[in-house]
């Protein structure tokens, strides 16, 4: 049974927060970037997101914990299936409905996350200076 | 041979070494100014012995390349006693400590950029960096937040100084490949190349463009004469030319001035630049470097005259011009070279997490500028 059929990809709300799952990101569109974690972990990153406030602009960036309190890879992309842990999400302001997928920063400096996320995941230890610096820079970034 | 290593303990995000200053962006964003010369002079007056090769090392290294020097050191007992005074350093710790207490030795202040930027350069006594924001710059040594400019709003990933063209070369990912004029009059940023590139460089008066995702280019130009009648020459471009054309084979690919190399499954392919006599820039195949310590997938790469530095994920690895392979162990948090200076181009600055090691090399003084496959030709 696929992750699709598992957790029928629907609308969550959050609060005031509404969220949707792109089924574009889960159904091995080559053109899209693929999340390997499950529709609840991909819902978890978001929530982390919102909580920690890591966005701006109706523009969010999120990670994905695994069970040691480790960021561990969330997706992968299309362009050669290398593995990537940041998400990004977006806002749809027009119906208040967020959606997120595996942020390819390399292809796209709009998926490098702002400045001010960055620095706050380096100041909580979440990620080395050396890896901000590789993704700032739009350079391979391995976990 | 051995390089000399200076170690400064503290937490960086970058350097920058300039006009006899050094930068250091704090891991905060703050940005400490450092005396260089007194700072080196109180190392040297430790060890009076090594002032001629300290110098050269730290302060001013092109002493040794000048044609006098060269003749100097084909002297056989100049020569022993030049490598022995280096070889002496090379194997001693040098610490560098900055003394709070003397505002002569350092002034830290918050450096008013954004930060934390992807990319800096000082050029023409103002710092720039690049960010997702864009471009922004202020004067190199003011405290004053209110001189930031925002040059651009085009996100950046990379910035690099022409020292010819009064030029920044500033890489877009997506967006391509950009040049900005800089001097009094504001100009908007021109597009070079709409190739996706997320490093650039100058090679002369072209430009290097470097891409992750896809081929990295170089963006040949040419001086042309305004007219007939002129001896003044404009720069003019020509086309771009796809690292595949100058390899024959697709790979990750960087270029500085007259050399460009080639990732191409863990083999470094090498070229040299020249121009042909109709002005059309040509590549001359070199040999492949020879590399004994891989450590997987380049991370980013750079070209200085001492040499070819690769970053791969848990190393740098230098290719110096003389064939020797050094391995600098560990993932750093940032590194540079300083091609663009007249006094620090055999410098190579590694940020880590605890400390900067500031290494310079020696062995390109003895090195053969023409033959060399690894390493800028200085001489050019």
């Amino acid at each position: 049974m696929t992750q699709l059929q598992r957790y029928p990809i629907q609308t969550q709300c959050f609060g005031q927060i509404e969220y949707c799952p792109n089924p574009q990101h889960r159904n091995s569109n080559p053109n899209k970037s693929q999340w390997t974690i499950d529709i609840p972990s991909e819902l978890e990153s978001f929530q982390t997101m919102d909580q920690q406030e890591w966005n701006e602009n109706q523009t969010g960036w999120g990670l994905y914990f695994n069970e040691y309190g480790s960021i561990s890879y969330l997706g992968t992309l299309p362009r050669n299936r290398a593995e990537v842990f940041i998400a990004k999400f977006v806002c749809d302001v027009a119906h208040g409905l967020w959606h997120g997928y595996p942020a390819d920063y390399q292809s796209n400096i709009q998926d490098v996350p702002h400045k001010e996320v960055i620095f706050e995941w380096v100041q909580d230890e979440i990620l080395s200076r050396a890896k901000a610096r590789k993704i700032l820079k739009g350079q391979p970034c391995k976990i | 041979m051995q390089n000399i290593t200076l170690t400064l303990n503290g937490e960086y995000w970058d350097t920058q070494l300039y006009s006899r200053k050094l930068y250091l962006f704090g891991a905060e964003g703050q940005l400490i100014i450092v005396n260089w010369d007194e700072v080196i002079g109180g190392i040297v007056a430790k060890i009076p012995q090594h002032n001629v090769t300290m110098h050269a090392a730290f302060l001013e290294s092109d002493i040794l390349y000048s044609r006098s020097a060269k003749l100097m050191l084909k002297d056989p007992a100049i020569n022993t006693y030049v490598l022995n005074s280096f070889s002496m350093l090379a194997s001693q710790d040098l610490e560098i400590s900055l003394n709070r207490y003397n505002k002569t030795q350092y002034v830290e202040f918050d450096s008013g950029l954004p930060f934390p930027h992807s990319d800096s350069e000082i050029y023409y006594n103002n710092l720039y960096v690049s960010l997702r924001d864009g471009i922004y710059s202020k004067p190199s040594s003011t405290r004053k937040k209110n001189q930031t400019v925002r040059l651009s709003d085009i996100p950046s990933s990379s910035i690099k100084a022409s020292n010819q063209y009064s030029s920044l070369a500033f890489a877009a990912g997506q967006e391509g490949l950009y040049e900005l004029r800089v001097g009094n009059e504001k100009v908007d940023a021109k597009i070079v190349s709409k190739n996706h590139c997320s490093e650039c460089n100058w090679s002369y008066f072209n430009i290097s463009g470097t891409s992750h995702v896809s081929d990295s280019f170089f963006v040949a130009f040419k001086k042309e004469s305004v007219n007939k009648s002129s001896q003044k020459k404009m720069r003019i471009f020509d086309r771009v030319i796809s690292a595949e054309e100058i390899f024959g084979a697709r790979g990750y690919s960087w270029g500085v001035h007259d050399k460009v190399y080639m990732d191409v499954g863990g083999k470094i392919e090498a070229a040299q630049y020249y121009q042909s006599k109709d002005k059309s820039p040509k590549f001359k195949r070199l040999p492949p470097l020879e590399l004994q310590d891989w450590k997987g997938e380049v991370v980013s790469a750079g070209v200085a005259p001492f040499g070819t530095i690769i970053e791969c994920e848990n190393a740098i690895v230098v290719v110096c011009s003389d064939g020797v392979v050094k391995t600098f162990p560990g993932e750093p948090v940032n590194w540079r070279v300083f091609n663009n200076t007249q006094y620090y181009r055999n410098q190579l600055h590694i940020i880590y997490d605890d400390k900067i090691e500031i290494h310079s090399f020696y062995h390109d003084y003895f090195v053969d500028q023409k033959v060399k496959n690894s390493g800028i030709d200085v001489e050019r």
